[in-house]
């Protein structure tokens, strides 16, 4: 009995391997699959979802009402706005030729609706923030079918960006009925303003799109676009050189190791804002000499060299703002370029010879584990001692909350929005989000300066006073802006007409093409 | 006529043990190369230090290379030289193991004497205990308590101490069980020893045998746990390393630089290999009426 | 027979209890929860405040378990609190993809143990025996995601002959041959993953009973060595091998968990992994139970596979 089975066994096998033989199978029809690394779940709603592609999903299937590009507006499901007199009221215009997919007018019903929605503090939106502010709630007041108002209790120029900050209109005649945004399951065809609709979603492995013919831009040209979801990034590796997936967000020591023209592809890499940095606790190191001291021991080129490779994936950046940020102005800050001797002179003059700090980052994140390595390595040329201390993810960035934390020094990465208002949290005094604990009274005034003035040049000059002040406080350690890399096989086209964005990375997806 | 004194009988015993051992090594050449495996890695792991290897010195600008002259290993991903990072690792990944299988040992033996000589309610609940932790699939347990140790090698060791002594105890509960029976023992208790004693100075020797075995196994156990720990990324703190996350970082470079994939995960598989021989081998002489392979 | 196996199933019932509240217990410990992995900078602590109390954070933590407790008698395991997904929605699902590819590479692994083990039992010390002895020593020896590494990279892309991602290729859920294109690599690295450990114990096994009295008396009447084989030593051998069986049930929920993630197979192994990083404890909790639930019920079937199987214990009551 066993000799039959071992022989069933062998014939089966034999069978497995002949039918293995041949090319990868590749999906049917024009269809583009892009390898995403984390689940966002079937809820993926844009009243909840803050995760990259719960986001990335809001961004295909609804519409915004528009998307903010550099100091530009680009115009979505508003045509555009007014500011009125005491500069607190906003008032959109809205297009009165898109309808939802499911043949539905679209108004200003949705507009006030998704609004609320986001100010309803049960829901816990990411964005309650900016429309529920310190000062009290957003007042809105529909004024006709396309028009809307909203008011602010106090002015800034700050919140305008609220309105595109990750507000993707829903529609009312759908979600009236939803109680729990966190547990309304996918579980039929969105209706949706955007260009693709999703039809499908597998737990763990896939979502699904197909096109939206009646797109108010343009009708979209590939008809199914697949989420493709792969956790491991060396099996994504291998899945886009073999043509399994079409695209794939990477970084620099993966794509290092990819021959682009022996597998069909190319690179793309665009500035998202984003910097990645090294900061100080100032509750223990409360010496600015020290701080200064430290900075200089440091060699940025190095640590930005170790982990992006080339210039080509990132950007030099030295103050507290991304270099593609319109207000960024390094002219008067210090840049802190390596200088040991430097480093060695501070430290003596503070009498902290012999100093020995403690390095925190985070466990799973490669990048914060190769600049402690290698600063560890780069202070102890200048005599200092450091004390490499990795955490679990959430334990880290939960410990960079506590006042008492042990670190000496931090890593942390950040991408805010396009106003400089958005960083404020980061720096000033009392702030839970300041993780320095730094107390700067200048600092806190010039942001604060910063937002009670509409007018951009006068506010260019208050930014770039505030990049200088905090760079001279030698609390923020600025690495490197990395760029956002994504492979794409060569048969995508339109790319540029797309558009590749931050954290949403397909501007518009409509616009994307297939050389077949 | 030729009396066996005891001290003949011993010898002959001894000399039986080594006979079989020995021809056991003479038929299967792994177990030779095991030993001597063992003892060249625990030679290089000692003298590490007066060798010239430089494990930490980073060097960006001769990030992955492969063997050279000057880096017979080739670089890591941070230009440091691999054969030393190897070598280094190694001294990491069988300290864990030793320390490792101490702890759990320690915790096996103890927990598995008392509850074998007391009996009873203190045998039933270490028991139920012994059958909780048992139950919860290891990798579970494993990952939740690590979310809240500080990373490094004590709690690495911790951890699998605190979690592999299961089948120790067990065993050495067994032991205890039939030891417990012999007449020198109940006199003992008869004649008022306390218990901690007669475990320390007299259960405990004579268990020696099957304790030394299951030790042995114990290390190539806690090296593989060690490795699977370290891919999962709860294991060893930069710069220091092991062989399970040499490993681990491999996985990006795996296309470019294949020998740092495949290089440590040799080295794991020999060692632990060696271990489960020399466990073998043990065996083998510590129960002269088994032959080699048998279970008893 | 039934009695015993009642009163074994009424003992275990604590055992499961005691084991959810430990582990309950060791994920409140951690000094940081769920929300804390969701905030960002910019959530005021009002907002804070809110997700904690939507959750149930706010509560004491017995109240928090006797809750959660209270959802499991009522067969319902809640809702993820990172993704709001039903627990037992997602598992239901992911849980039929694990057993998909466990069962049958146990299944492959254990039957070919059992041939491999009885062959170099019976063959002690010759060449037959040093090879098989040879590879499980070795097999014992590697670590698995290192094996699932190397295939996936010299199959996957080296020779391109099999895809490395998932169970199916999307549109072709239907088909056999995609799923079984998808399925041999993972198959693989699990059979030469559980083969190494049951051989041995195979082997064993055999070696013990080829010393036993009975094989002696046997060959004096003259029996042929196939004879002895098949006929006797397979069934003493057989016996506790099939116990085994029982004590790897556990193995169909979390014999996988690295290979699943390597592979991006769609099983409970990446789902849990993700809860764990997350601290999403309700999935993380259901997983336990089911796992826990599984060894104790393994062990039970062992033992009354035993007990049917060998008719000595049967009479010992």
């Amino acid at each position: 009995m066993n000799r039959k089975l071992r022989m069933l066994l062998a014939a089966g096998a034999v069978c497995t391997v002949a039918a293995g033989f041949g090319t990868v199978a590749q999906a049917e029809g024009s269809t583009f699959t892009y390898a995403i690394s984390s689940d966002p779940g079937a809820n993926t709603n844009p009243i909840t979802s803050s995760d990259r592609f719960g986001l990335m999903t809001s961004n295909l299937v609804y519409s915004p009402l528009f998307k903010i590009n550099g100091t530009e507006c680009e115009w979505y499901l508003a045509t555009g706005y007014e500011l009125s007199n005491d500069d607190r009221t906003y008032t959109f215009t809205l297009r009165d030729d898109v309808t939802w997919s499911d043949g539905e007018q679209f108004n200003a019903d949705d507009v006030i609706f998704t609004i609320e929605q986001i100010m309803d503090p049960d829901n816990a939106s990411e964005m309650y923030g900016n429309f529920v502010t310190a000062e009290g709630p957003v007042e809105i007041e529909k004024v006709d079918d396309f028009t809307v108002s909203f008011t602010f209790p106090k002015a800034s120029p700050a919140h305008l960006e609220a309105f595109a900050y990750e507000v993707y209109i829903i529609p009312e005649h759908k979600f009236a009925d939803v109680e729990d945004y966190d547990t309304y399951a996918f579980s039929e065809p969105t209706v949706t303003t955007g260009a693709y609709i999703m039809t499908e979603y597998s737990a763990g492995s896939y979502l699904k799109f197909e096109k939206n013919e009646n797109y108010f831009r343009q009708e979209p040209s590939i008809d199914t676009i697949v989420l493709r979801i792969i956790t491991s990034n060396d099996t994504a590796m291998l899945a886009i050189q073999s043509g399994e997936v079409d695209a794939w967000p990477t970084t620099p020591a993966y794509l290092e190791q990819i021959d682009l023209e022996a597998s069909n592809l190319t690179s793309y890499a665009f500035n998202q804002g984003r910097i990645g940095y090294m900061e100080v606790n100032t509750t223990k190191i409360p010496d600015v000499k020290v701080r200064q001291a430290i900075f200089y021991a440091l060699n940025k080129d190095e640590l930005a060299t170790a982990t992006y490779l080339s210039t080509d994936n990132y950007d030099n950046v030295y103050t507290f703002l991304p270099p593609n940020n319109g207000y960024y102005d390094d002219s008067e800050s210090e840049k802190y370029e390596t200088d040991v001797e430097k480093a060695k002179a501070l430290l003596a003059e503070a009498g902290a010879e012999g100093l020995t700090v403690n390095i925190g980052y985070c466990s799973s994140d490669t990048t914060q584990e190769t600049w402690a390595v290698l600063m560890q390595q780069q202070l102890a040329q200048a005599g200092i001692t450091a004390e490499l201390n990795p955490m679990e993810s959430a334990a880290y960035y939960n410990e960079l909350e506590n006042p008492d934390k042990p670190f000496d020094l931090y890593f942390g990465g950040y991408i805010m929005g396009s106003d400089p208002q958005t960083y404020a949290d980061l720096f000033k005094t009392g702030s839970t989000f300041n993780y320095t604990g730094n107390e700067n009274a200048e600092i806190d005034r010039l942001f604060d300066e910063g937002i009670a003035t509409f007018d951009t040049e006068e506010r260019a000059v208050i930014y770039k006073e505030l990049q200088k002040v905090i760079q001279d406080d030698a609390i923020f350690y600025p690495i490197a802006s990395n760029s956002y890399i994504v492979l794409f096989n060569n048969r995508v086209q339109g790319i540029e007409e797309c558009g590749l964005v931050p954290i949403y990375t397909l501007g518009d997806a409509a616009f994307l093409t297939l050389a077949e | 006529m030729h009396m066996e004194t005891t001290k003949n009988r011993k010898k002959n015993n001894r000399q039986r043990r080594l006979d079989n051992v020995l021809s056991a090594l003479k038929n299967d050449k792994m177990s030779i190369f095991a030993i001597v495996w063992l003892i060249a890695l625990i030679a290089v792991s000692l003298l590490a230090p007066l060798l010239p290897l430089d494990p930490t010195t980073t060097n960006v600008t001769e990030m992955l290379q492969g063997f050279s002259s000057q880096h017979w290993f080739g670089t890591d991903e941070l230009g440091r030289d691999y054969l030393a990072r190897v070598v280094y690792g190694g001294r990491v990944s069988l300290l864990v193991g030793i320390l490792a299988m101490l702890a759990s040992a320690s915790i096996g033996i103890l927990v598995g004497t008392i509850a074998g000589y007391c009996g009873g309610i203190v045998d039933s609940i270490l028991m139920r205990l012994v059958d909780v932790l048992h139950s919860i699939p290891w990798l579970i347990l494993v990952t939740v308590v690590s979310l809240f140790m500080k990373r490094g090698i004590h709690s690495i060791i911790l951890v699998i101490g605190l979690f592999t002594w299961m089948g120790t105890a067990r065993l050495t509960r067994a032991e205890t069980l039939s030891i417990r029976e012999r007449e020198y023992i109940q006199y003992a208790q008869f004649m008022g020893v306390p218990m901690w004693r007669v475990i320390l100075f007299h259960i405990i020797p004579s268990a020696f045998p099957t304790i030394i075995i299951v030790a042995t196994t114990s290390i190539a156990d806690a090296i593989m746990t060690e490795s699977a720990l370290s891919f999962l990324g709860l294991g060893i703190v930069q710069p220091d390393t092991s062989w399970g996350s040499l490993l681990q970082r491999s996985q990006t470079y795996l296309q470019r630089s294949v020998h740092m994939a495949v290089l440590p995960g040799i080295l794991i598989i020999l060692t632990v290999f060696s271990f489960n021989k020399l466990g073998n081998l043990l065996r083998i002489y510590v129960e002269p009426r088994i032959s080699e392979g048998e279970r008893k | 027979m039934a009695k015993y196996i009642v009163k074994r199933i009424v003992t275990a019932i604590p055992l499961l209890f005691a084991i959810t509240v430990l582990c309950f217990a060791m994920m409140n410990l951690a000094p940081y929860d769920a929300v804390d992995t969701m905030i960002k900078p910019g959530m005021s602590d009002e907002l804070v405040a809110l997700m904690r109390a939507k959750y149930g954070y706010d509560q004491p933590v017995y109240v928090q378990y006797i809750k959660w407790l209270q959802g499991i008698l009522c067969g319902q395991f809640g809702y993820s609190i990172v993704t709001g997904q039903s627990i037992s929605l997602d598992l239901s699902v992911r849980l039929v993809n694990t057993i998909k590819l466990i069962l049958p590479s146990y299944l492959s692994a254990y039957v070919l143990a059992i041939v491999l083990g009885l062959v170099a039992g019976s063959h002690k010390n010759k060449w037959q025996d040093k090879l098989i002895d040879g590879f499980a020593s070795v097999g014992i020896s590697t670590p698995t995601f290192w094996v699932s590494m190397l295939l996936l990279y010299i199959f996957g892309y080296k020779l391109r002959l099999l895809p490395i991602i998932g169970m199916h290729t999307i549109g072709q859920e239907d088909s056999i041959i995609d799923f079984l294109r998808h399925f041999v690599l993972p198959y693989t690295v699990l059979v030469i993953a559980f083969m190494p450990d049951l051989i041995r114990y195979v082997r064993s096994s055999t070696i013990t009973q080829f010393s036993e009295d009975y094989v002696m008396v046997q060959k004096a009447f003259g029996a042929s060595k196939a004879e002895i084989m098949f006929r006797h030593v397979c069934k003493n051998v057989l016996l506790p091998v099939i116990t085994k069986l029982g004590m790897a049930m556990p193995m169909l929920i979390t014999g996988a968990i690295i290979t699943e993630t390597i592979f991006s197979w769609p099983g409970i192994g990446p789902y849990f992994t993700t809860a764990v990083d997350g601290l999403d404890y309700p999935i993380v909790m259901a997983i336990l139970l089911l796992s826990s639930a599984m060894v104790i019920i393994g062990n039970l079937v062992a033992d009354i596979l035993c007990c049917l199987t060998d008719p000595r214990i049967r009479e010992m009551g």
